[in-house]
């Protein structure tokens, strides 16, 4: 337990070396481990379960650790360029979808008018 | 390091596929290791500490308690949030006007109803790492994707309004001001998606969430009468007599106090900020399968709790959230009311986070831009934005003086059921695709449960409408 204690706290001060350093910040687009990859060994990353689980060791530092615990299609950046494709909408399914969005609007009318019965009632 | 800015391969759109494939072992991956963010990070360490659970609980004789811990939090969440303030309300209105009877056994149905519909959003949240509206948008275009997003916009602020109103009620019953009540619910709103990390938003907001249970000790104090509520649950008798629209109505407002379209766009995108991945799915059905069992019961109390108002003939057809708590002083004590009240403020509380992070899922999955918990306020601006701003603006219409909220309280519930079935309709055509869902797609008696569900919806917005157009046809 205090290896994982060790590992987050790592997390946060690298973090914050990362701030200070102003070149260095982790932000939303990228995170440069350059630093990172200095000052801490290279974990020996498997593809299915982390070595790092089992010596409940953790350095979350080296990008390669954390791809090892996503999958491919988990990871932000993956995600920003991949994208499922336009369905090729059936007859029916379009019917269907007109169906309900008319059932929609017809049933919101009804809802206005029922409000405004219960409103005048009250009143 | 490259920037998706400076490597034109990285900016080229790629067909996503399901996925169980690591990212290491992804053809991407040494792209992917210069571009991994703090959302990233944050994700693997809840995934690592779900990999030593899961590696520990094999040789461990209770490891299993630890994972589910772990991975339990959207199902229940999207539950006891959804036990808001109006559905509170529809479940006492339930009790004080018809007592101990059909109602009873219909709110589990719902609650079934419930479980049925959100199983497939775990599913789809877990195999795509997609929310709803960003897949509705992938899967059939920016025209059906608006429509959708209209109807869940609308939807959640009218319910957002109501819930500030129940926690203006709730704490109303105790003497404190509607300002300050107000504005205490949003700083709680504030703290709680301040944290920056999904797993601490998660955690603050389950344990609000499990104050739902207030309405246990209510209900307790109330003295049911527990051969009446065995009786009811094999019968569904009595069955409420009266008016056919009030009934109607109220059949109506119960079935939208468990289905709702917000539900399944917050369900399915937590299971996407929690990293939730298909080897989880069972996993995320207990979390499910334990929220709807929590709400179930909860509902129950709530409609237990107010049934000696029905066995006092007091006429609750016009209470309002603190009026409930004052009219039941005198019949289950103080000590009964103030948990009655509490239950409104916390229902209120919950839902209120659940529907604005909902809100801002949706608009962040839409808009494209950042939209998770796990991003420090500075990076998803927009996100935090729609979600503060949302709660902010249901917030103020609270406080305005003689606006009608009486207008949205009737119309809250009722407007979420008729909004379910197109809603539901694309999550059937989501979950039947096997480009999407890949081995997860729907089974055979899946979809006979969701049609079902879709069915009957129709079906009581139906009666609804022929209820209010022709009331003499149903002898109201």
């Amino acid at each position: 337990m205090a290896g994982r204690i060790n590992v987050l706290a790592q997390g946060n001060s690298s973090r914050q070396r990362a701030s200070r350093s102003g070149g260095n910040k982790l932000d939303s687009h990228h995170a440069d481990i350059t630093e990172n990859q200095r000052t801490l060994a290279p974990v020996d990353v498997p593809v299915d379960v982390p070595t790092d689980v089992k010596s409940e060791q953790l350095t979350l530092q080296d990008p390669r650790a954390v791809l090892s615990l996503l999958e491919a299609d988990q990871v932000v950046a993956a995600k920003r360029r991949t994208h499922f494709g336009r369905k090729n909408l059936s007859f029916g399914t379009k019917a269907l979808l007109w169906g309900l969005r008319v059932y929609v609007v017809a049933m919101l009318v009804i809802v206005l008018i029922s409000v405004y019965q219960a409103i005048r009632a009250a009143r | 390091m490259d920037a998706p800015d400076k490597n034109p391969s990285l900016l080229a759109d790629q067909t996503a596929h399901p996925t169980t494939e690591s990212a290491v072992a992804s053809a991407a991956a040494p792209e992917l290791i210069g571009l991994v963010t703090h959302e990233d990070v944050d994700r693997a360490r809840d995934r690592w500490e779900v990999a030593r659970a899961r590696s520990k609980g094999r040789t461990k004789k209770f490891g299993g308690f630890r994972l589910l811990w772990l991975l339990v939090g959207p199902g229940v969440l999207v539950f006891l949030g959804e036990n808001d303030a109006p559905s509170m309300l529809s479940y006492s209105a339930d009790g004080s006007r018809y007592g101990v009877g059909f109602f009873i056994p219909f709110v589990v149905l719902t609650f079934i109803m419930g479980f049925i519909v959100q199983e497939m959003t775990v599913r789809l949240g877990a195999v795509t790492h997609r929310g709803h509206a960003e897949l509705i948008f992938d899967r059939f275009g920016k025209f059906w994707g608006f429509f959708a997003m209209g109807d869940l916009i609308f939807g959640n602020f009218l319910t957002l309004v109501t819930e500030f109103i129940g926690v203006r009620a709730g704490l109303g019953f105790f003497g404190v001001r509607p300002a300050i009540a107000v504005g205490g619910a949003l700083v709680i709103v504030v703290a709680a998606i301040t944290t920056g990390r999904y797993w601490t938003w998660e955690r603050i907001t389950l344990s609000l969430a499990i104050f739902n249970g207030l309405f246990i000790p209510a209900a307790i104090l109330a003295r049911p009468d527990w051969h009446a509520v065995g009786h009811a649950m094999l019968t569904w008798m009595p069955f409420p007599g009266g008016s056919r629209y009030e009934i109607m109505l109220l059949i109506l407002a119960t079935i939208g106090a468990t289905v709702t379209p917000w539900m399944l766009f917050f369900q399915q995108s937590a299971v996407v900020d929690k990293g939730m991945q298909p080897r989880d799915i069972n996993a995320g059905r207990f979390d499910t399968l334990l929220g709807a069992l929590l709400a179930t019961i909860f509902a129950i109390a709530a409609i237990l709790a107010t049934v000696p108002l029905f066995h006092h003939g007091i006429n609750a057809a016009s209470f309002q959230y603190a009026q409930f708590a004052e009219a039941l002083e005198p019949l289950i004590g103080h000590t009964g009311a103030a948990l009655f009240a509490l239950g409104i403020f916390e229902a209120g509380i919950v839902a209120a986070i659940a529907i604005s992070t909902s809100s801002a899922y949706a608009f962040g999955e839409v808009m494209q831009t950042g939209h998770s918990l796990n991003r420090p306020l500075r990076e998803a601006w927009p996100f935090y934005l729609t979600l503060f701003g949302s709660a902010c603006a249901a917030a103020a219409l609270v406080l305005i003086p003689r606006f009608p909220l009486e207008f949205v309280v009737l119309t809250v519930n009722v407007i979420a059921v008729l909004a379910m079935p197109p809603a539901l309709a694309f999550l059937l055509l989501l979950v039947n695709d096997p480009e999407v869902m890949g081995e997860h797609v729907n089974g055979f008696w899946a979809n006979v449960a969701g049609v079902t569900v879709t069915v009957l919806l129709i079906v009581a917005g139906l009666g609804f409408g022929l209820a209010t157009v022709f009331p003499k046809w149903l002898g109201g």
